[in-house]
């Protein structure tokens, strides 16, 4: 059940966007759940955490109301798309095989599920003084999406947590299948098997743990591949920029492989990128006037 | 003349001889380890040789991925192919011979300094506004694109550092950490949460300790490091490459300097690495931090690159099937113990696992009365076990479980003295290691919870130098 009322809002929030932004449903999935966690982020520093989630709740009822409004409008190319599909079968395939999967390793009993139990049952940070975690100032991105994902839960179930984990990296390796066209099903066939083995290559347990090393290299690779490949739109730099705050917020060392990411970027903004910069182009245009 | 020399180089050439290089270093070092300390990968490092032939049958692909994109000539291609068709042999063999069980070690942390980074988010803030609100620079620059472009990247560099600069603020808030700089320092011993003997002593020290034969850590120490650096070499060398490659071919002078400026990164990183293992870490640690985070930033290289080869293979019309077809059963047989790893979870596990955490949750509802603190303590074999009570128990406050052999330990322990409440996992273990008349009055008040039972300490009327357990209360 908090799985059914998790996706829901997630789609309702990525069909938003994909509608609201002109792009395609795998692309503006993770960019809900970026939205998602700053939301909670906020919401969990400033001590309302719970109302956060309900916020979110709202959020997604008003987006409903808008889309329902303007249904007519909705571009079905946008979301029928293999990275959908491919978001589709990952999640399916995760939530089978977790249902019954148990921690069972050190840190996360020490820091990753005990930070979310304790999010869970005191409705707020794990920061506070009622939470029992030892590591306290490790940064709390992929914990507040865990809590996301458990709120609705009666007890705390420990395969959500997986499969909350599990959907975030999907989210994150499915968006790059956008630039495939629907007659490429070959490539888009031999691209998603490479996403999904290549980090499960690296990392043995990236899809049976909590452990967010791997997590914080495929978003540092994101951002890359979003200024370097995608078009640079608005929707892309304020999907670099949220990427920049979740890798920041995910582990203390998130901020050295956000800082590299922004030198890289910065380095080719200042000296190479003369012509794709949608926002230089703009006042190329003034400048010619 | 410069010119001429480095066209004369053979990129390829170059590419195969740094991974013959590397993985003859890699190799031979696990080699000389295993002769020199038998079982170290297995058991004591948790060091697995498949894991790091894997990654090296990883990198290779890499190369070919980067060799593709970069337009460089791709003679050495089927060697490439062929070398890695023999690592995946080899990591086959060495994943029948090797178990999966690898120990556990806590983390430390690693903060950066607070201060600086408050300070310098402030001074770009407030650049930052001025140059949005009173035009700043278009005053000092006339170019309107080199404005825009120093807007956005100001605003990539604070995005960042303002969402650090805001949890740190919260945690100091909190009262979670207090902001103390830490600087680096050569004679005077600043880092205080170290925990061997070598981080006891200043970094003059350490370089001194971290080299002495006799000492039971280097060894492992330098064979960690010894890994780091050469991938900070082949990070070296595959930054030289991609610079000859873009003074050759300037047509792909964005990713080329992308792919230069993230190997420079990677030899920073890599260097970092070092420097923290040397001075912060111990040798468990090591073993998590080089296994996880130096593959943070690989993960991220192979990633990136592999975008671009789906870029490239977006715009191919006809797609060669055999390549599909080689590539797919590469992938596979590298993760083959991985993906056995994904099977279902078991019901049965599960179901025991909910017992007891019935049992945590009934000792928790007992205790809620108590108001001095409870005191954690396992000896277990089982993997997390100490901890694991911990998480149980949530949200109950408990003092940190430790995990150390006990005998001296805990007795030393101010908490413990304090606590009532012990956790154990048999009563076997407490009634053979602790009949002593010394422990006497350490375990007079205490109460001790061992599988279903609240139990006290209870002497022996014939032996008064030892004691059993009487049970209080059935859960």
């Amino acid at each position: 059940m908090a799985n059914l009322i998790i996706l829901t809002i997630i789609s309702i929030f990525s069909v938003f966007f994909s509608h609201f932004f002109k792009k395609k449903i795998e692309e503006t999935v993770v960019f809900s759940i970026f939205v998602i966690i700053l939301i909670l982020y906020i919401c969990g520093i400033l001590s309302i955490l719970n109302i956060g989630w309900y916020f979110i709740c709202l959020l997604s009822l008003i987006f409903l109301f808008l889309l329902l409004h303007s249904y007519k409008k909705i571009k079905p190319k946008l979301l029928l798309t293999y990275g959908l599909g491919f978001l589709v079968i990952t999640t399916t395939i995760s939530i089978i095989i977790h249902k019954y999967r148990l921690v069972t390793s050190f840190d996360e009993f020490n820091y990753w599920f005990l930070a979310v139990k304790n999010m869970y049952v005191n409705n707020e940070l794990f920061t506070s003084i009622n939470s029992n975690v030892s590591a306290k100032s490790c940064p709390p991105a992929s914990t507040i999406f865990h809590y996301f994902w458990l709120k609705p839960s009666k007890d705390f179930d420990e395969s959500l947590v997986f499969i909350s984990m599990n959907f975030f990296i999907f989210s994150l390796i499915a968006s790059p299948l956008s630039i495939f066209k629907k007659n490429q099903w070959k490539q888009t066939l031999m691209a998603g098997l490479f996403l999904f083995l290549i980090p499960l290559t690296l990392y043995n347990y990236i899809y049976t743990g909590a452990y967010v090393d791997g997590l914080m290299g495929l978003i540092f690779a994101y951002i890359l591949y979003i200024y370097f490949i995608k078009k640079n739109d608005k929707f892309n730099l304020y999907t670099i920029l949220l990427a920049l705050i979740t890798l920041t917020l995910t582990k203390n060392t998130g901020i050295i492989f956000a800082m590299a990411a922004v030198i890289i970027i910065i380095i080719n903004i200042l000296f190479f990128d003369k012509h794709k910069n949608n926002f230089i182009k703009k006042t190329k245009k003034i400048s010619k006037k | 003349m410069l010119k001429k020399s480095y066209q004369k180089i053979n990129l390829s050439k170059i590419f195969a001889y740094c991974f013959y290089g590397f993985f003859l270093l890699i190799i031979s070092t696990c080699f000389l380890e295993t002769i020199t300390h038998p079982g170290l990968f297995l058991n004591k490092t948790g060091i697995s040789l498949s894991d790091l032939t894997a990654r090296l049958g990883l990198i290779c692909l890499l190369s070919y991925f980067q060799l593709c994109f970069s337009k460089s000539s791709l003679k050495y291609q089927k060697t490439l192919i062929i070398f890695s068709l023999v690592i995946i042999f080899v990591t086959l063999i060495l994943n029948l011979i090797e178990s999966s069980n690898y120990p556990n070690f806590v983390f430390s942390k690693f903060h950066l300094n607070y201060f600086a980074l408050n300070t310098l988010s402030y001074f770009l803030f407030t650049f930052f506004i001025l140059s949005i609100f009173s035009n700043l620079i278009s005053k000092i620059n006339i170019n309107p694109v080199l404005n825009k472009k120093i807007i956005i990247s100001l605003l990539l560099f604070l995005t960042p550092i303002l969402s650090y600069v805001s949890w740190n603020q919260h945690l100091y808030k909190n009262n979670i950490i207090i902001p103390e700089p830490k600087i680096f320092s050569f004679t005077e011993k600043k880092f205080t949460f170290l925990e061997d003997e070598s981080k006891k002593q200043p970094f003059k020290d350490q370089i001194t300790w971290f080299f002495k034969p006799t000492n039971q850590y280097s060894i492992y120490k330098i064979f960690f490091n010894l890994i780091t650096v050469s991938l900070g070499t082949i990070f070296c060398f595959t930054a030289i490459l991609f610079y000859i490659n873009w003074l050759q071919n300037k047509k792909s002078i964005k990713i080329g300097i992308t792919l230069l400026i993230f190997y420079l990164g990677g030899i920073a990183y890599s260097a970092l690495i070092i420097l923290i293992s040397v001075t912060m870490f111990s040798v468990g640690e090591l073993k998590a931090f080089q296994g996880r985070y130096i593959l943070t930033y690989i993960l991220a290289m192979i990633m990136f690159s592999l975008y671009l080869f789906l870029i490239k293979l977006n715009k191919q019309k006809k797609i060669n099937l055999l390549s599909i077809i080689y590539l797919s059963i590469l992938f596979f047989l590298i993760n083959i113990p991985n993906l056995i790893n994904l099977k279902p979870a078991d019901k049965k596990i599960f179901l025991n696992r909910k017992k007891d955490e019935i049992f945590y949750q009934k000792i928790e509802e007992g205790l809620k009365n108590s108001n001095k603190p409870i005191f954690l303590h396992v000896i277990t074999t089982e993997n997390a076990g100490p901890i694991s009570y911990r998480y149980f128990l949530v949200p109950v406050q408990i003092i940190s479980p430790i995990w150390q052999d006990w005998d001296t330990f805990m007795f030393k322990n101010p908490a413990f003295k304090t606590a009532t409440h012990v956790f154990l996992l048999s009563k076997t273990t407490i009634t053979n290691k602790w009949s002593d008349l010394q422990i006497d009055k350490i375990f007079k008040d205490k109460k001790f919870v061992v599988n279903n039972g609240l139990y006290r300490v209870v002497y022996k009327t014939d032996d008064k130098s030892s004691f059993q357990l009487e049970l209080i209360n059935q859960f």
